[in-house]
């Protein structure tokens, strides 16, 4: 999944293992068995997918890559999902690696596009004394209450359509 | 903030309070903080751990969610029929799902209020009603606008593209003080500056009086004679993260707030099942396109929601800029080994554009085979219409945004590199069971209604079932609600309170009975 080109160190990627184990180790025993479940489904793709006797794990690496490229892109829905589950997982927590986030050019918490935007904040000239550049606006009260809702309220019934949109499925 | 944790008593404690609240999330922390204040005593149980702001810093985002989230933050609603499985993030840590959200605030729209207090009979959550409340959770929360120099780029992206389209664009209300915009805010911000519950109005709660207990999982509401005298549960070991040390507390009230996905397991393990218990759930399905721009984004840098639009809220839909972590953002992207990672190396040119529908669709809460209930969600045909018309209505802004290619929330798909092919796949989608999708918002499970069989608690917020037996939490809600839900759970969390509080010896003179 991550080094299908061997740029990854092996150690790394045992270290990879632990870390997603130790992650899925909090959730309820239900869910840590349907990730079982896609496990196996994802080991046994060869054989549901291609017809051929062997587990995933037994494959070559690129035989492994079209095995789960062809699993994520099955029209059963389900048996994507097995594959896109732990991929997601395992992604997750592979991408956090320091390493790799340096890679990306991810700086923590370090706010450098931020930062310069606030120091291009004209300060107020006439004031004498140097002003705070505000971080924050204080809301004024909303003029509505929130974002407006499908239309005006229809003239006939005094509801709104959202109204409406439940009682036709009441009715179907 | 001082507390008491479960995990390192050692022996069964036994206590009588005069309310007792479960559930220190959006809901259960404002009782709490009111009826603290109105002098009764208090004590508050949570099930989850706590975690201050600098444990927060130190946490990367899957230790965050596996420490502060409900599943490791992997929860699931199956989806029936033709609707994706959904996951759906809830908190389990004192300041409950309000230290994972976005913290962006909504009131809930007028529209929704009139219709409940018309259609629904429910009068008291009228739109002037309500007001008050949500005007004075709003101070008490620092409800601010996001301001423009807090944009990422990634969100000046969306703005330019909805520019062009003619689609306005709205800043964001957000519940924050002093935000360094680090975009960090679902695994807890590192900085203290958004105004989690358990930043905000649990510290209040206890300077009042009230008593926090974290790793306290309550099992069973006592009900002797149609009354809730009290809980029971054990706290939870602290060695192998399983209920141990048992306690009881007696109350003259009991309050419930353990949000839409566990209340209704609650009530049901308590005997209390009436047949609106874990239905009508709504789940507010979200999801987000990918736009990969030739100029480097990294939108990563600045608020993780700044924006919204409401210009296609006649269709249900809410736009809403978003960005996450890069490797939350990895763990969706599309392809396997080389071509997956060819994708993850193009993410500092990534932009994401979210929506969210106001769904019609229906849910249930089950218990099931471990602590964590079983969810089902099942969209309605208008939402699967939503839903492939906010993917549309993504991508087109994405490419009037400059995007070269536009990855859409469908597993396996590849990307899509022109508007007409965009086009195409919209007005034949696949099946919607392929859609990548999310749920923030669990609402409704435990409805308010104006008639007893209509629902499972009266408009005060009280069982209608049990005397003295309130929830207070987003599960009353019964209808969805379109918003993010945050501000709403508090508004009417407040105004149960101030309920419960203002009739107190009456249901002290119940209790005593």
């Amino acid at each position: 999944m991550f080094s299908q080109d061997g740029e990854v160190d092996e150690s790394r990627l045992d270290a990879h293992v632990e870390q997603v184990d130790g992650f899925i180790s909090n959730a309820s025993k239900q869910l840590r068995l349907g990730l079982r479940l896609a496990l196996f489904i994802v080991r046994i793709a060869p054989v549901l997918l291609f017809f051929r006797m062997r587990m995933l794990e037994s494959l070559s690496v690129d035989e492994r890559v079209t095995v789960l490229a062809r699993l994520e892109r099955s029209r059963f829905a389900e048996m994507s999902l097995a594959f896109i589950g732990w991929r997601a997982v395992m992604t997750m927590v592979f991408y956090e690696h320091p390493a790799e986030l340096e890679a990306l050019g991810y700086a923590s918490d370090e706010r450098k596009v931020y930062k310069r935007r606030l120091a291009l904040v004209p300060m107020a000239a006439a004031d004498p004394m140097p002003m705070q550049i505000p971080l924050v606006a204080v809301a004024p009260p909303p003029e509505e209450s929130g974002v407006r809702l499908r239309g005006d309220a229809d003239e006939d019934s005094g509801h709104p359509p959202a109204v409406q949109a439940h009682d036709r499925d009441e009715v179907a | 903030m001082t507390i008491l944790r479960g995990r390192e008593l050692t022996s069964p404690m036994s206590t009588s309070v005069d309310v007792v609240v479960i559930g220190s999330g959006a809901g259960g922390a404002v009782v709490a903080r009111e009826l603290a204040r109105a002098g009764r005593s208090v004590i508050v149980l949570e099930e989850g751990g706590y975690h201050s702001p600098k444990d927060y810093a130190s946490f990367s985002p899957s230790r965050a969610f596996g420490t502060l989230a409900r599943e490791a933050g992997l929860g699931l609603a199956v989806g029936l029929g033709d609707t994706p499985i959904m996951s759906v993030l809830a908190g389990k840590c004192v300041g409950g799902s309000s230290v994972l959200t976005g913290g962006v605030c909504f009131r809930i729209p007028d529209e929704v209020l009139h219709d409940w207090s018309t259609r629904l009979g429910l009068g008291a959550m009228a739109p002037d009603e309500l007001a008050p409340y949500f005007a004075e959770i709003e101070r008490d929360m620092s409800v601010e606008t996001v301001p423009e120099s807090m944009r990422s780029r990634s969100t000046e992206l969306f703005v330019e593209g909805a520019a062009r389209l003619g689609i306005p664009m709205k800043s964001l209300r957000r519940n924050t003080s002093g935000c360094k915009g680090a975009s960090r805010c679902n695994f807890g911000c590192p900085h203290g500056a958004k105004m989690s519950v358990d930043i905000s109005m649990l510290p209040d709660a206890r300077a009042h009086g009230a008593v926090i207990v974290s790793d306290a999982l309550v099992e069973k509401v006592i009900v002797e004679g149609g009354t809730a005298r009290g809980v029971r549960g054990r706290f939870m070991d602290a060695r192998t993260g399983e209920p141990g040390v048992a306690f009881d507390v007696r109350a003259r009230v009991v309050v419930i707030a353990c949000g839409s996905l566990h209340t209704p397991i609650l009530l049901r393990n308590s005997g209390l099942g009436r047949s609106h218990v874990g239905r009508h759930l709504t789940l507010h399905p979200a999801f987000r396109v990918g736009a990969l721009f030739d100029e480097r984004v990294e939108g990563w840098d600045g608020a993780m929601q700044s924006v919204y639009s409401d210009h296609f809220a006649d269709e249900g839909l809410t736009l809403v800029g978003v960005y996450t972590a890069p490797s939350i953002l990895a763990a969706a992207f599309p392809g396997v080994g080389r071509e997956h990672r060819r994708v993850v190396k193009s993410m500092p040119n990534l932009a994401f554009f979210g929506a969210m529908i106001h769904d019609d669709g229906n849910g249930r809460v089950m218990r099931w085979l471990s602590r964590e209930p079983l969810v089902t969600y099942r969209m309605s045909a208008q939402d699967r219409h939503r839903l492939w018309r906010g993917v549309g209505i993504l991508g087109e802004l994405a490419f009037a945004a400059g995007a070269r290619e536009v990855l859409l929330p469908i597993f396996g798909a590849d990307p899509i590199k022109s508007p007409a092919q965009l086009r195409a796949l919209v007005a034949h989608p696949p099946s919607t069971k392929k859609v990548e999708c999310m749920s923030f918002h669990p609402l409704g499970s435990a409805k308010m209604s104006a008639d007893p069989g209509d629902g499972v608690v009266k408009p005060t917020g009280e069982t209608w079932s049990t005397r003295n037996l309130f929830v207070a939490d987003g599960s009353v809600l019964p209808s969805s609600i379109g918003v993010n839900s945050q501000l709403p759970v508090m508004a009417v969390a407040l105004r149960i309170a101030r309920g419960i509080a203002a009739e107190f010896e009456l249901h002290g003179r119940l209790a005593a009975a």
